[in-house]
């Protein structure tokens, strides 16, 4: 039979782990859900961070920066930043980036894209983990790698001298390949190990101006060609070298050419008031030289700008040549406007 | 001998609290009104500058009134005012339409020695300012247009 | 009459009572202090919000002047955009919104003659803050090639 003292010992310790239970479960519970909230607000913040980004990119053109950023992993598509879940939905996002971007480090970059007036600032973000491998021996391709930033983990090669790859634990790789290279040329056998969508490759048929651009991702040792896209200037292929996917580039290739069809329509309006012979005749003479010859500079920049507004509607190869010569043609307009102190078209 | 662990609870439950108070509050951020007195200073002035008379000045920019104020006083606008009366009473429109408008204190100076200014308006600020320096090129020198906005 | 006992475990019941009350009054006093830190919180994201609207449409290509001879003057505005760019942001009041959200545009010439235009006005009555952003700006008259003197005003609800 137990003695009373050690029924009252027991009982006692039994009361201090019921109790002590009770209390620890408390904390716990607490510090559980703390923990949860706090990551959620990282997120946030995180995802607040690049949305300041986006918005202060129609500030600054051709800026290149570096963030510091909680580790995280942020996951961009067409129209929509996403970090960790916690995600935000635009309506016309121009932002070219891969799609995750994984680390503590955020490298973004401005640049201006005019055709031939100013339309937006192109938005690009990278991770400096993720490898940039050019190959290419003409000027475009040096410039091309000038234009990317220094603090991106880029390589640039001459066909006639590139090294193997190795695998230095990138968790993404992306090649670049200019003139008649051949992509199927790129040995992949140190890189099989990584999965096949985080290996990819452009291939750049064209000049600084307009050209093709071919996407190709990693098929187990060999390359597999996705759909061609199409560029239009140097911004638009540095977008072509930071998307990964043709999804991706065409969804941004599309929301720029929203904005072009309405900055155009502003010109168009402009034009048509430049050309109206009333608001001519009110400026005193000595501000225009001849109003005949303004007024046909004013009427074929007008059929340029509505043959750019037609052609903004969509993004294929058709529009972007033509667009590329209406672009051409109003640049020349705007020229002549300038050397006959016609009032300039933009 | 409970009470003692009550009374050592206590005083740790104070002592988090203070600590909590003295660094778990945030402060009111001011972001947005050091964003507006940064580009007030530079836009107004900027802008200013570049402003052209009305035609009784003969659409001159204020900057070219603002050299001629201090190259001799030259231009006779068809007012009877000349360059520095006209520039001062479109610089006075001006900032009364926006600066008093705003409640916000200025002070506008445009001088060759800051001891004799040309045109000065508004009241040297007490406190914070924003300031932009504008250096215009004259023949024997350089003037400066100098915009304080205060707060 | 109770035991020596039973004495004891009121007592250590009562010490847990406590405990826990006091527990409860921090909980709750660290809840108010987050509540508070949150409000700044939300406040900062009004105005980090304000700013960026601002800054969007002060160098929006549809308003700015784009001058081969004055490259893209950000604190500048081009006469002759000015009703083109309201027609236009009427008819695609959507993709516009997605940029300004519910804010007021409007742009007002002070000098040399008075003038006032609205650009973009959406409004909602369920707000908290409001955030009027002035701007000062040159407005360029391209047949004339002279400035006014105008002030952009940026009025955003959150």
């Amino acid at each position: 039979m137990m003695s009373k003292k050690g029924f009252e010992i027991q009982f006692n310790w039994l009361f201090v782990l019921v109790a002590g239970a009770a209390i620890l479960l408390f904390f716990t519970v607490l510090v559980v859900r703390h923990r949860d909230i706090s990551q959620t607000s990282t997120k946030a913040t995180v995802l607040k961070n690049v949305e300041a980004v986006i918005a202060g990119a129609s500030v600054s053109t051709d800026t290149i920066s570096v963030l510091d950023i909680p580790n995280s992993n942020i996951e961009i598509s067409c129209n929509r930043v996403s970090v960790d879940g916690v995600s935000r939905q635009y309506q016309n996002l121009i932002l070219f980036a891969p799609n995750l971007i994984k680390g503590d480090k955020l490298v973004t970059q401005t640049m201006g894209f005019s055709i031939p007036y100013k339309i937006t600032n192109l938005l690009y973000m990278t991770s400096p983990q993720i490898r940039y491998r050019i190959i290419g021996n003409n000027d475009f391709a040096k410039e091309s790698n000038k234009s990317l930033p220094i603090e991106l983990k880029k390589e640039f090669y001459k066909p006639i001298s590139i090294p193997t790859i190795r695998n230095l634990n990138n968790y993404k790789v992306r090649f670049i390949v200019f003139e008649d290279f051949d992509v199927y040329g790129i040995d992949l056998t140190n890189l099989e190990k990584m999965q096949d969508s985080d290996v990819t490759a452009i291939k750049v048929v064209g000049d600084i101006n307009q050209g093709e651009i071919q996407f190709y991702v990693k098929d187990g040792d060999s390359w597999s060609q996705q759909e061609s896209s199409f560029y239009i200037g140097k911004p638009y292929l540095i977008g072509a070298i930071y998307s990964d996917a043709l999804e991706d580039y065409e969804c941004n290739m599309e929301n720029v050419f929203s904005r072009l069809n309405l900055v155009t329509q502003v010109y168009v309006k402009r034009t048509e008031e430049l050309k109206k012979p009333e608001e001519l005749s009110s400026i005193p003479s000595r501000q225009i030289s001849s109003r005949q010859e303004c007024t046909d500079y004013y009427e074929n920049a007008l059929i340029d700008l509505k043959n750019i507004l037609t052609t903004s509607s969509e993004f294929n190869e058709e529009n972007v040549n033509a667009l590329a010569n209406a672009a051409d043609s109003l640049l020349n307009q705007n020229k002549n406007a300038q050397e006959n102190s016609c009032i300039l078209i933009y | 001998m409970e009470i003692l662990g009550l009374a050592i609870v206590i005083v740790l439950i104070f002592v988090a609290i203070i600590f909590v108070v003295r660094l778990g509050f945030e402060k009111p951020s001011n972001i947005r009104a050091s964003f507006v007195s940064s580009q007030l200073a530079s836009n107004m002035l900027n802008a200013f500058l570049r402003t052209s008379a009305r035609d009784d000045c003969f659409q001159l920019t204020m900057t070219e009134l603002l050299q001629d104020c201090a190259q001799g006083k030259a231009i006779k606008c068809n007012n009877g005012d000349d360059s520095c009366k006209y520039a001062n009473s479109t610089a006075k429109e001006i900032f009364e339409k926006t600066f008093d408008k705003w409640n916000t204190n200025y002070e506008f100076l445009a001088y060759t020695d800051i001891a004799r200014p040309l045109i000065g308006l508004g009241e040297t600020c007490k406190a914070d300012k924003k300031s932009e320096l504008f250096p215009i090129p004259i023949s024997s020198q350089t003037m400066y247009v100098k915009l304080d906005v205060c707060g | 009459m109770f035991s020596k006992s039973q004495i004891q475990i009121g007592e250590t019941v009562a010490v847990l009572f406590v405990f826990f009350i006091l527990i409860i009054i921090g909980f709750i006093f660290y809840v108010k202090v987050i509540k508070s830190n949150l409000e700044v919180e939300k406040d900062e994201i009004s105005q980090i919000r304000s700013i960026s609207i601002a800054q969007r449409v002060m160098f929006l290509p549809e308003l700015q002047c784009s001058d081969d001879i004055v490259k893209e003057v950000s604190d500048c505005i081009d006469r002759l955009k000015i009703h083109a760019a309201q027609d236009i942001m009427k008819e695609n009041e959507i993709y516009y919104y997605d940029l300004f959200g519910f804010s007021e545009v409007t742009i007002a010439q002070i000098y040399p003659e008075n003038k006032k235009w609205a650009v973009y006005s959406r409004k909602t009555e369920d707000f908290k803050n409001k955030f009027v952003t002035n701007v000062p700006v040159s407005i360029y008259h391209p047949m004339t090639r002279k400035y006014g003197f105008g002030v952009l005003t940026i009025e955003t609800l959150s």
